[in-house]
C-alpha cells in the first residue's frame, strides 16, 4: 500500500527520463487498454476502406478480394471521366452545393441576428424550439412530408394554387422544381439549429461594447452592424470554411428519397450515381474510383478555404 | 418630432414587426408537421384541403382508427421493433467506442496521445467511401445482421471530442483518491466519471438516439430481407416507394373504403410518418435541454 502510495505521488513530479517511458506504460495500461478497443474499430472500419480506395487502380476481383486483386492502373479513372453522365452528376453537384452554400449559410446568421433582437424572453424561446425542430426529423419523413405537401392532386400548396386560379403542378416529376424544392427544404430543415451556434457567440459578446456604442449614439441597427456581426465574425468565418467542401457533398440522402427516374438528370449527383452504378449495378471500380475523385476534391476545398482564410484574416481551423 | 421619440417609436415599430415576423417563420416551420397529423386523422372523404380546412365539419368524422390499425399489421409491428433493436445497439455501441476513446485522451499523463489524436482525426477529412466500406461489410460478413447498420458509424470524432472536453473539466482529484484506494482506471472510469458525468451520458444518448432511429440508408444496403427492416424502411416504402399497401398488408379495407385507393394510402402514409415521429417527440424535451446546451458549449470551447 505504501510503495504503490508513493508511486502516485511520483506521478506528480513529471520526470522526462526515457527510463520513465515503461514506467509511464505500466501504470496506464488500463487507459492503454480501453483505447485499444476504438482504435482497431477505426482501423477496420475506417482505414480499411481508406485502403478499398486501391480497387480504383486494380480489376477487382471478388474471389481475390481488395488486396490481392491486380494493378490496372487508371483504367477506371478513363472509364469515370468518359461517362457522359457522370459529368452531368458532377455539374449538378456543384449546383445544388453551391446553391445551397449561397441560400443556406446565410440564413442562420440572419435569423440569429433578428432573433438576437427579441425582447421577450419565453416568446423567444418558443421561437427558437420551433425552429430546431425539423433538425431532429429523419430524412425519410420530410422526404414523406414534402411529397405529401406538393402532391398535385390533393396537397396543401397545389390546393392554394388552385384556389388562387391556378393549374396544378407536378412538382415531383417537373425537373426545373427539383433544385428549388431541394434548397427550399434544406433551409427549412437546417436554418433553426444552425442558428445556435451563432446565438451562443452573440450571448458571448461583452454588454459592456453595447453600452459604449449606446453612449455614442448608436441605435439598435448600427449597434447590430457594429458591435454584433463583428462579434460572431470569427464564428462566421471558421463555420463557412468548414461549409466549403460541401460544395462537392450534396445531401444525398435527401436526392435519393426525392428524385424519379424522370428527373435523374437535373437531380443525380456524384454520390447517387455511384449508389446507383457502383452499388446496385455492382460496378465496383466505377463506384471506387468516382468515390475517390469526390473525396480528393473535398480535401482539397477544405485545404484551400483554410489557407484562403488563413491569408486573408486570422481565422483558420489549423 | 423629437429624434428621442421618433427613434424610440421606430425601435418599437421594429419589435413588432421582427416579433411578427419570427412568429410566422415558427408557425410555417412546424406547420407541415401539424399537416400530416390532421391528414392522418381524416376519415378518408374528409382528407382532401376544401373538406379539412372546414375544421368544424373535419372533426365530426376525424379518428384515431387509423393508428389501430397500422399497429396490427406485423409489417409496421416489426419494423417498430427492428427499429428499436437497431436504435438500442447502436446506442450501446457508441457510448463504448466513444467513452473509451474519450477518457484515456483526456488525460493529461498519457503518453503518445499526440499521434493517437492525429490517426483519429484523420478520419474527419477523408474517408474510402460507399463502395469500399459496402465491399468490407459485405467481406467481414456482417451483410443482414445488426452489426453492418451500426458499426460503420458508431465512433464518431466529433462526439468523442465533446466528450473529452467534459472529462477534461472533472478535477483530477477525484481520480487520485480513488486511486490510492487501488483502483484501476476502468473502475475509476465506471464507479467515478459515470455518475459525475451523468449529464454528458445522457445528452450522448439522447444524440446517439436521434441517429440511429432516422437512420435509414445502411439499412436499405445491408439488409437483403425487407422483413427486417426499420420503420424508417417501411415509410420509404411505403410513401416513397409507391409500393401499394396490399403488398404490405393484404387486401383490406378502412372505413369502407379500398386500401388501394389514394386518399386511403395517403391516410395511412401519413399515420406511419407520425408514429416514426413519436419517440422523436418523446425525447425532444431531452434534446433540447442537452443537446443544444452541449452544442452552445462545444461551439464556445471549440
Amino acid at each position: 500500500m505504501d510503495a504503490r502510495r508513493a508511486g502516485i505521488v511520483e506521478l506528480g513530479i513529471r520526470t522526462s527520463r526515457g527510463a520513465s517511458l515503461r514506467a509511464d506504460l505500466i501504470r496506464d495500461r488500463w487507459l492503454y487498454l480501453m483505447l485499444l478497443v476504438p482504435l482497431v474499430h477505426i482501423l477496420v472500419f475506417l482505414y480499411i476502406p481508406m485502403y478499398g480506395i486501391t480497387i480504383a487502380f486494380k480489376e477487382f476481383n471478388a474471389f481475390l478480394g481488395y488486396w490481392r486483386s491486380p494493378w490496372v492502373g487508371l483504367k477506371h479513372f478513363i472509364r469515370v471521366f468518359e461517362d457522359d453522365h457522370f459529368w452531368v452528376a458532377f455539374l449538378n453537384t456543384l449546383k445544388f452545393g453551391i446553391s445551397s452554400l449561397v441560400f443556406g449559410f446565410p440564413a442562420p446568421i440572419l435569423f440569429a441576428l433578428l432573433l438576437n433582437e427579441l425582447r421577450h424572453r419565453i416568446y423567444k424561446g418558443t421561437v427558437q424550439t420551433f425552429l430546431y425542430i425539423p433538425n431532429f426529423i429523419s430524412m425519410v419523413v420530410i422526404a414523406g412530408i414534402i411529397i405529401d405537401l406538393l402532391d398535385p392532386n390533393s396537397g396543401l400548396v397545389n390546393g392554394l394554387i388552385v384556389a388562387a386560379g391556378g393549374q396544378p403542378i407536378y412538382f415531383m416529376v417537373e425537373r426545373p422544381w427539383f433544385l428549388p424544392i431541394y434548397i427550399g427544404s434544406e433551409i427549412w430543415q437546417t436554418t433553426g439549429f444552425g442558428m445556435i451556434i451563432y446565438l451562443a457567440a452573440m450571448s458571448g459578446i461583452d454588454p459592456q461594447l453595447y453600452e459604449a456604442a449606446t453612449i455614442d449614439g448608436a441605435n439598435r441597427a448600427r449597434r447590430a452592424w457594429h458591435v454584433t456581426l463583428p462579434g460572431i465574425r470569427p464564428t462566421i468565418a471558421i463555420l463557412l470554411i468548414l461549409r466549403i467542401p460541401g460544395i462537392v457533398h450534396a445531401n444525398f440522402e435527401k436526392i435519393l428519397l426525392l428524385y424519379r427516374p424522370i428527373t435523374y438528370d437535373v437531380a443525380d449527383v456524384i454520390q447517387t450515381y455511384i449508389y446507383r452504378k457502383g452499388l446496385l449495378g455492382a460496378d465496383w471500380t466505377f463506384g471506387t474510383a468516382s468515390g475517390f475523385f469526390l473525396a480528393v476534391l473535398n480535401l482539397i476545398l477544405l485545404l484551400t478555404a483554410n489557407t484562403v482564410s488563413r491569408r486573408v484574416s486570422e481565422y483558420r481551423l489549423w | 418630432m423629437r429624434p428621442e421619440i421618433r427613434s424610440a417609436l421606430l425601435s418599437r415599430g421594429f419589435d413588432l414587426l421582427n416579433a411578427t415576423l419570427l412568429g410566422v417563420f415558427a408557425l410555417l416551420t412546424v406547420y407541415p408537421f401539424v399537416e400530416i397529423l390532421q391528414i392522418s386523422l381524416s376519415h378518408p372523404a374528409q382528407v382532401e384541403p376544401e373538406y379539412r380546412y372546414a375544421l368544424a365539419a373535419w372533426a365530426k368524422t376525424a379518428s384515431f382508427d387509423i393508428y389501430g390499425f397500422i399497429l396490427g399489421w406485423s409489417r409496421t409491428l416489426r419494423g417498430f421493433g427492428y427499429s428499436i433493436y437497431y436504435t438500442a445497439t447502436g446506442i450501446c455501441a457508441a457510448l463504448v467506442l466513444n467513452t473509451l476513446a474519450a477518457y484515456p485522451l483526456s488525460k493529461r499523463r498519457l503518453r503518445f496521445k499526440g499521434p493517437v489524436v492525429v490517426y483519429i482525426a484523420l478520419t474527419m477529412f477523408f474517408s474510402g467511401g460507399l463502395i469500399p466500406t459496402y465491399l468490407l461489410v459485405l467481406n467481414l460478413g456482417l451483410v443482414n445482421t445488426v452489426w453492418a447498420i451500426v458499426l460503420p458509424t458508431a465512433f464518431s470524432a466529433w462526439h468523442m471530442i465533446m466528450m473529452r472536453t467534459f472529462f477534461q473539466q472533472i478535477p483530477n482529484e477525484m481520480e487520485e483518491s480513488a486511486q490510492i484506494d487501488g483502483a484501476n482506471d476502468l473502475v475509476v472510469l465506471v464507479r467515478i466519471y459515470l455518475p459525475l458525468c451523468s449529464a454528458l451520458f445522457a445528452t450522448m444518448t439522447v444524440y446517439f438516439f436521434i441517429m440511429n432511429w432516422n437512420a435509414w440508408f445502411a439499412a436499405l444496403i445491408y439488409l437483403d430481407d425487407a422483413a427486417r427492416y426499420p420503420i424508417q424502411l417501411v415509410l420509404r416504402d411505403f410513401v416513397i416507394q409507391g409500393e401499394a399497401a396490399y403488398e404490405i398488408t393484404g387486401i383490406g379495407f378502412y372505413k369502407g373504403y379500398y386500401l388501394s385507393e389514394p386518399p386511403v394510402q395517403r391516410i395511412l402514409g401519413a399515420s406511419i410518418m407520425v408514429l416514426t415521429l413519436v419517440p422523436i417527440v418523446l425525447v425532444y424535451p431531452f434534446a433540447q435541454k442537452y443537446l443544444i446546451k452541449g452544442t452552445m458549449i462545444g461551439a464556445i470551447r471549440g
